[in-house]
């Protein structure tokens, strides 16, 4: 199950570059298949034998289904918007790493067909007319959900579990990358359980992996 | 839930009586409503070919005047299109049948666990509604009360007992006159329907009656008297005796 997990945090962390084929991250490479969104992995994985969300009742279930749909509405949409639709960010940032693997002008016209594609999608959910201050105020508001949620407990839901890989995911980005005109890693440090969440899942998971590889 | 952060900030709280833990939940769950039941409810409305043509266009038509009937409409579905493509998957990795089959799976599965999370609760959140309350009622009331011609969703809706008891206790806690209305527009139906017979009837009946009176003009016309003419009409509704040609 640690090795689950850690194989779902590893996969889950990739979440603000876009190299699947199918279009969508995180997705994972098992043998002759190919596997994206965190969805069908869960689902893939399940059919292998494993699952972290097994011994939850149905009322932890919908409860857990309906955190990993406000971590996506709210923390995703907020990290695509940073990234794509502020003009200084994708300029400075977004589309030199997107373009960085090919060759020009492969690396011109993909950054800006992904840009192109990412702020339709922000057009259609109504978050391109959104200005700096309401994209904090909607991470502030998830992130104080998540924190009343969470409490002083370890994880979500005592033990890890597919929704802990996700806020994990989501947050260890927020925190760790810094973007030019936004306080997101202030925000998430107005909630000290967490961050201490995302320490104790690092130093927990990843830590214990790269001292076995030693 | 612009309108929910400006009155938060205004100082009306309708969560005060709930616990951090349910705030959350409140929030977790408005957001699952809106990922997962809002794309089925805005296909239902406004791509569904029955729904938009028979229902939804003439009624936000008649309310807009005119020239805005002619292409507000329009806009609005194809910005609805456009939304609900990226809802699900994206073209070509996924057919347009594909995703409109995915959104309802959904919306069946967001139906079972609001369903699920009530139980048999009066509200979500003990004895007094909450804002989950209300965001619940106002995805489900239209999908509930609305005379739908493609119904797979109403349907679903309909077999799930406490959601529909939830939205008729919200509608006569807080809009009493409407589920009023609501009640006696059916017999509101009904007498329009009767009515509309009755004076097809009478418009019939009145047709007859000058045709026959034209008849007996022309009859009298041609037999040369002109004031026994005039004395028809009333003999026919009596059944008095009729003059006779030829006298």
């Amino acid at each position: 199950m640690c090795v689950n997990l850690n194989f779902c945090f590893h996969v889950i962390f990739l979440t603000l570059f876009d190299f699947s084929w199918q279009g969508k991250v995180p997705f994972i490479h098992a043998g002759n298949h190919v596997v994206s969104e965190l969805g069908p992995i869960v689902q893939f994985v399940r059919a292998k034998g494993h699952s972290l969300s097994e011994s939850l009742n149905e009322q932890e279930k919908a409860e857990m289904k309906a955190y990993m749909e406000l971590v996506n509405n709210s923390l995703l949409t907020a990290e695509l918007y940073i990234l794509w639709c502020d003009k200084n960010v994708s300029s400075l940032i977004s589309r030199p790493r997107y373009g960085s693997p090919f060759p020009f002008p492969l690396d011109t016209i993909l950054a800006r067909q992904k840009q192109r594609e990412i702020v339709r999608r922000m057009k259609a959910v109504g978050w391109a007319e959104k200005t700096r201050e309401q994209v904090h105020d909607e991470v502030d508001q998830s992130c104080r959900a998540l924190s009343q949620r969470l409490g002083n407990h370890k994880y979500f839901f005592g033990s890890p579990t597919e929704l802990d890989a996700l806020v994990f995911g989501h947050l260890y980005s927020l925190l760790t990358t810094d973007i030019p005109g936004y306080s997101i890693p202030e925000i998430i440090r107005n909630y000290p359980n967490l961050t201490n969440f995302c320490k104790n899942i690092d130093t927990h998971f990843f830590l214990q992996s790269n001292t076995s590889k030693v | 839930m612009e309108i929910i952060r400006f009155l938060r900030r205004m100082g009306y709280k309708p969560d005060s009586h709930l616990s951090a833990k349910q705030e959350a939940d409140v929030v977790a769950f408005s957001a699952l409503i809106e990922q997962m039941l809002l794309p089925a409810l805005l296909h239902t409305f406004w791509v569904d070919p029955q729904n938009y043509v028979e229902l939804i266009r003439p009624w936000y038509g008649a309310s807009m005047g005119f020239p805005y009937n002619l292409f507000l409409p329009y806009l609005n579905r194809r910005k609805v299109i456009s939304r609900l493509e990226f809802s699900v998957g994206r073209l070509p990795f996924i057919t347009i049948k594909e995703t409109e089959a995915q959104i309802y799976r959904n919306a069946r599965e967001c139906l079972n666990l609001l369903s699920h999370q009530l139980g048999k609760q009066d509200y979500y959140f003990g004895n007094l509604p909450s804002t989950l309350d209300a965001v619940v009622f106002a995805h489900l009331a239209p999908l509930l009360r609305a005379p739908l011609l493609g119904r797979t969703l109403q349907l679903h809706l309909k077999a799930l007992p406490n959601l529909c008891r939830h939205c008729s206790r919200m509608l006569d806690c807080c809009f009493p006159t409407l589920s009023a209305e609501g009640g006696s527009r059916p017999e509101r139906e009904q007498m329009d329907a009767n009515l509309q017979k009755l004076t097809e009837l009478v418009n019939k009946e009145s047709n007859l009656i000058e045709k026959m009176d034209g008849n007996l003009r022309a009859n009298s016309k041609s037999s040369g008297q002109g004031k026994s003419s005039q004395q028809v009409p009333p003999d026919i509704s009596t059944n008095g005796p009729t003059p006779t040609a030829g006298h």
